[in-house]
C-alpha cells in the first residue's frame, strides 16, 4: 500500500513537473509545430535540448499516446562514467522517460544489450538511476531468451534474434549517442540498433556496414533522439579518456534514422557519404541522407 | 545473571554471524561495501592473522580479540563466531531430532585423541612459517565455509534467483534481475563437496569432532583455553550423575566418571548449563573449587545401544539430495550464461601458450598471492563478470583453488576493484581505481595466423573495440582491411581483447600472465584540435 501510494505520488509529481517544464516550450513552439524531417537543437543541457526539440515536433504526445507501452533504447554499452560520453547522457534519458510518463505511457522500458557486464554498465553509466527515478522499468538485455528470431530479408542479413521489448512495445524511441567507432567510423542511430539484437557477432563477420544498413530497412524506430551533448571524437566506441570528448551541446531528433545519422556525421565532421552504412541505407530506401532537401528545424538556445 | 541465559545468547549471536557471513558469499547484487565485509569478517582468526602478518594494524587485529576472549571464557569462538561451527550445529540439531525419535542418546563422553589435532596444528603452522599456506588454506574453518557457501550454495542461490526472475518475467515484470553464473571447471566443486560430506557425517555421528581433530583454529584455541580465567566445570557436590549434561555435550568432553569437563575440547555451546536440574554445571573461576578431589570413579553412564545406523542413512540421503539440488542449480546457472558460437569458418591452429597464469590485480605477484590466499572464494563470489575462477592446477598444487582470471569466460572490467575490496586476507590488496587501471597483471600477445582478418580476409576489430587502454588498436592491412597493433607498455592484461576475439578453438589475441605485476604506462593523450562547429553544419 505504502509503495503504491509512493508510486502514485511520484507519478503525479513528475507529471506536474513535466507539465510546468513543458508549458513555456509549448507556448514558444506551438505556433510553428509542423512535420519537420529533422530537428537540431544546440546550446543547452541535454534535458533542455530535448524539451525544445520535441516541442518543435509538436510534443511527445504526437508519438506517445496514453496507455501505450514505450521502449527507450539508449546506448549503455560500456561500464564507463557519463563524462566519458561512451554511453547516452543520463540526463537526456531521464527527460525522455519523464515526458513519456507525463504523456500517459502505461510503461516505459529502458534496456540495452551491453558490451561490458550489463549490471555494471547500467549502474556506472548513470542511466539506471536516472531512468528509474523518472519512472522507467529497467529491463535486462543480456540473455538469449529475451530475443526472438525474426526475418529481416536484407542483402546480407536474412534474419536476426530481436529483443522482445522492441517486438512487443507500442512505441520505440531510439536514443543513441554520437561517437567515433573503430570499425564503423561513427556510431549513431542505425548502429545503436545492434543493441536490440542478440547475434551481433554475425554482423561483424558478414560486412558490418551492409548488415547495419539491412537492419535499418527492417526496423525503424518511431523516433530517434541523437545525444551529441558530449561527443567522443576518437578512440571509439569505448574511448580512453575525457580528452577524447568535445562538448557540442547538441541534439538531433528525427523519425528518420538515416537523416539523423547523416546530420550527426556532419556534426562529427565527416560527410555522410564517407560512412558506408549511411550511404547504403539511403540507397536501399531505409531513409534519406540528402539533408539539403529535408525540412530541418534548427534551434539555438 | 543466570548462566542459563548464556545458551540463548550464544544461539542468537551465532545465527547472526552465520547469516551475515553467508550473506557476503551469497550477495547477488555485488554491492556490499568493503567496510561491511571488513566488519563482518573481523573476528575470523585465520584471515585476520594472515592479513596481520602482511601489515600490522588494528584493522587486522581481530584474531587478538579472539585470543583475549578465549583467555577469559575459553573457546566461545567455536560456537558463536565460527560459521562452520554453526553449520555443524545445524546438522547436529537435525541429527538429534532423528535420534530422539529413535530413543537414542545423542552424545556421550569420548576420550580425547589430541595427537591428530596437535600434529595438524604444528604442521600447518610450520608450513605457513615456511611460506606455504596451502595446508592452512585447506583446513581453515572460515575458508571451508567460504568454499561451501561460495562454490556450492551460491550456484543454488543463483539458480533460485533466476527461476524467480523467469517466473516474474513470464508475468511481465522485470523486478528481479537474472544473474549469470560461470564456472571454468566443475572439478573444483569436488573439494567443498567432499568437505561438506565429511562434516555432515562427523557432525551427525560425533558432534563437534571436526573441531577437535581437524580444525587448526579449534586446536589452537583449545590450547589457549587451558589457561582461561573462567571455565565450565561440574559442582562435585551438586552432581547426582543424571548425565543430562553429558548427553547434550556436542564436544563429548564431559567425563562423568571423574565429574570433570575437558575444557580444552569444550566449544562453549552452553547446552549443558540449562540441562542440569541442579544448576551443577557452569562457569567457575579457574582457581576455585576445581582443586576439590572428585568422589572417585563412578560408573554412571547408561549403556548406550549400538551406533545408530539411521543417522548414517539419513546423512547419505541428505547428501544425495544436496547433490541433486546442486546439479539442478548449476544447470540453471549455466542456462543463464551467454556464450556465442565460434565465428570463424576454419578452426584456428596455433594454440595459445601462457607462460604464467593471470593473478588478480592487487595480488602483486603470483608468489604473494599464494603466500596470503586461503582460497575462501569471496573474491570469486564477488567478481561481477565471473572472470575470477578458482584454479585447479593452473598455478600448480601450491595455488589450489586460488583465484585466477579465465579470459575465455569473461574479462576484468576496467572500472571494477571489487576483488580487492572484499579479500579478507589482503592476498588481493585493495587498490584505488587509478592504481588498478595501471596495474599490469598480464601482457597482450597476438597470433597473426589465427586472426580472422588474415585467415579469412574479413574486417573485425573486436579486440581494439574492447581495449580500455589503447594497447590494442587497428592499423591498415592489405585490401583496405585493418589488423590489430599492440602497445604492450600500455597493456594492463584485463583480457577484454581475448574475450572478444571471435576465433576458435585458439584465439588470435590473448593475455600472458605476469608473475610479478608491473606498472603500465599511460597511453599519451594528444590534444584534440577539433573545434565545436559554430553553426549547424547542415
Amino acid at each position: 500500500m505504502k509503495r503504491r501510494r509512493f508510486v502514485q505520488a511520484s507519478a503525479a509529481g513528475l507529471a506536474t513537473l513535466a507539465a510546468q517544464g513543458l508549458a513555456p516550450a509549448r507556448a514558444l513552439w506551438a505556433g510553428e509545430a509542423k512535420d519537420y524531417d529533422l530537428v537540431a537543437v544546440k546550446g543547452a543541457k541535454p534535458d533542455a535540448l530535448f524539451d525544445a526539440g520535441i516541442a518543435a515536433l509538436g510534443g511527445i504526445g504526437r508519438y506517445v499516446k496514453p496507455g501505450q507501452t514505450v521502449v527507450v533504447k539508449p546506448n549503455i554499452a560500456w561500464d564507463v562514467p557519463p563524462e566519458r560520453a561512451a554511453n547516452t547522457n543520463p540526463l537526456l534519458v531521464r527527460r525522455i522517460v519523464e515526458q513519456c510518463v507525463a504523456a500517459g505511457a502505461k510503461k516505459v522500458f529502458v534496456f540495452d544489450f551491453t558490451c561490458d557486464d550489463w549490471r555494471r554498465a547500467y549502474r556506472t553509466s548513470g542511466i539506471e538511476a536516472a531512468a528509474r527515478e523518472a519512472g522507467a522499468t529497467i529491463a535486462p538485455g543480456d540473455g538469449e531468451r529475451y530475443f526472438q528470431r525474426v526475418s529481416v530479408g536484407g542483402r546480407n542479413l536474412k534474419e536476426v534474434k530481436e529483443h522482445e521489448l522492441i517486438l512487443g512495445s507500442d512505441v520505440f524511441i531510439n536514443v543513441p549517442v554520437l561517437k567515433s567507432h573503430g570499425s564503423a567510423t561513427i556510431t549513431v542511430a542505425m548502429k545503436n540498433l545492434m543493441g536490440v539484437i542478440w547475434d551481433r557477432f554475425y554482423w561483424h563477420r558478414n560486412d558490418l556496414h551492409q548488415c547495419v544498413a539491412d537492419f535499418a530497412g527492417y526496423r525503424k524506430p518511431d523516433l530517434n533522439v541523437v545525444d551529441a551533448y558530449n561527443v567522443m571524437m576518437r578512440h571509439g566506441p569505448r574511448g580512453s579518456s575525457v580528452q577524447d570528448v568535445v562538448e557540442m551541446q547538441s541534439l538531433l531528433i528525427s523519425p528518420d534514422m538515416v537523416a539523423a545519422d547523416a546530420a550527426a556525421a556532419r556534426l562529427f565532421g565527416v560527410q555522410p557519404t564517407e560512412v558506408p552504412y549511411i550511404r547504403r541505407a539511403a540507397d536501399q530506401g531505409a531513409g534519406r541522407m540528402d539533408l539539403e532537401n529535408l525540412a530541418i528545424k534548427r534551434i539555438a538556445l | 545473571m543466570s548462566q542459563r541465559l548464556l545458551k540463548p545468547l550464544r544461539v542468537g549471536l551465532a545465527l547472526a554471524v552465520f547469516v551475515a557471513t553467508a550473506a557476503l558469499f551469497l550477495d547477488l547484487t555485488g554491492r556490499a561495501p568493503g567496510a561491511v565485509v571488513d566488519v563482518v569478517l573481523y573476528v575470523q582468526p585465520t584471515p585476520s592473522l594472515v592479513r596481520f602478518a602482511g601489515a600490522l594494524g588494528w584493522a587486522a587485529a581481530g584474531f587478538l580479540v579472539v585470543l583475549l576472549v578465549t583467555l577469559v571464557f575459553g573457546r566461545v569462538f567455536c560456537s558463536t563466531l565460527c560459521p562452520l561451527g554453526t553449520l555443524q550445529d545445524a546438522v547436529i540439531r537435525l541429527g538429534i531430532w532423528g535420534r530422539v525419535r529413535r530413543r537414542r542418546l545423542p552424545f556421550r563422553y569420548r576420550h580425547p585423541r589430541r595427537l591428530i589435532g596437535y600434529g595438524l596444528l604444528a604442521g600447518v603452522a610450520a608450513a605457513a612459517l615456511g611460506g606455504l599456506l596451502l595446508p592452512l588454506a585447506q583446513l581453515d574453518p572460515f575458508s571451508h565455509f567460504g568454499r561451501i557457501v561460495g562454490l556450492l550454495a551460491r550456484p543454488l542461490a543463483i539458480g533460485l534467483n533466476n527461476l524467480v526472475a523467469r517466473a516474474l518475467e513470464a508475468a511481465g515484470s522485470y523486478a528481479l534481475a537474472p544473474v549469470s553464473f560461470v564456472l571454468e571447471r566443475w572439478e573444483v566443486l569436488l573439494a567443498p563437496l567432499a568437505v561438506l560430506g565429511l562434516l555432515v557425517w562427523m557432525a551427525a555421528r560425533h558432534g563437534r569432532l571436526f573441531c577437535n581433530s581437524l580444525c587448526p583454529v579449534g586446536t589452537l584455541l583449545g590450547l589457549v583455553g587451558r589457561f582461561a580465567l573462567l571455565r565450565i566445570a561440574i559442582d562435585q557436590a551438586r552432581c547426582d550423575l543424571c548425565a543430562r549434561c553429558s548427553m547434550r555435550c556436542k564436544a563429548q568432553c564431559i567425563d562423568l566418571r571423574t565429574k570433570r569437563v575437558d575444557f580444552e575440547r569444550c566449544v562453549a555451546c552452553f547446552n549443558c548449563i540449562p540441562a542440569c536440574p541442579e544448576a551443577g554445571i557452569g562457569y567457575r573461576l579457574a582457581w576455585g573449587r576445581r582443586a576439590e578431589a572428585s568422589a572417585g570413579p563412578l560408573v554412571v553412564e547408561r549403556e548406550r545401544p549400538e551406533e545408530p545406523s539411521g543417522a548414517e542413512s539419513d546423512g547419505r540421503r541428505g547428501f544425495l539430495r544436496a547433490g541433486l539440488w546442486l546439479a539442478g542449480g548449476v544447470g540453471l546457472g549455466v542456462l543463464a550464461r551467454a556464450e556465442g558460437p565460434p565465428q570463424n569458418k576454419r578452426p584456428t591452429e596455433i594454440p595459445v601458450v601462457r607462460t604464467h597464469p593471470v593473478a588478480p590485480p592487487g595480488a602483486g605477484s603470483i608468489r604473494a598471492l599464494h603466500a596470503a590466499c586461503t582460497a575462501c572464494q569471496l573474491c570469486v563470489s564477488a567478481c561481477p563478470t565471473g572472470v575470477l575462477q578458482p584454479a585447479l592446477m593452473t598455478y600448480g598444487a601450491r595455488g589450489l583453488l586460488n583465484p585466477h582470471l579465465a579470459f575465455e569466460l569473461a574479462y576484468c572490467t576496467f572500472e571494477c576493484i571489487r576483488c580487492g575490496e572484499v579479500c579478507p586476507t589482503h592476498a588481493i590488496r585493495p587498490l584505488s581505481r587509478e592504481v588498478k587501471k595501471t596495474t599490469r597483471i598480464g601482457t597482450v600477445r597476438f597470433i597473426e595466423q589465427n586472426c580472422v582478418v588474415v585467415a579469412e580476409k574479413t574486417d573485425c576489430g573486436a579486440c581494439a573495440e574492447h581495449c580500455p587502454t589503447r594497447a590494442v588498436s587497428m592499423i591498415p592491412h592489405e585490401d583496405g582491411l585493418t589488423i590489430p597493433e599492440l602497445q604492450p607498455a600500455w597493456c594492463i592484461g584485463c583480457g577484454a581483447c581475448e574475450y572478444a576475439c571471435p576465433v576458435r578453438p585458439h584465439r588470435a589475441i590473448y593475455v600472458d600472465g605476469e608473475p610479478e605485476h608491473q606498472v603500465a604506462e599511460l597511453a599519451p593523450i594528444e590534444a584534440l584540435e577539433q573545434a565545436v562547429p559554430a553553426d549547424f553544419p547542415f
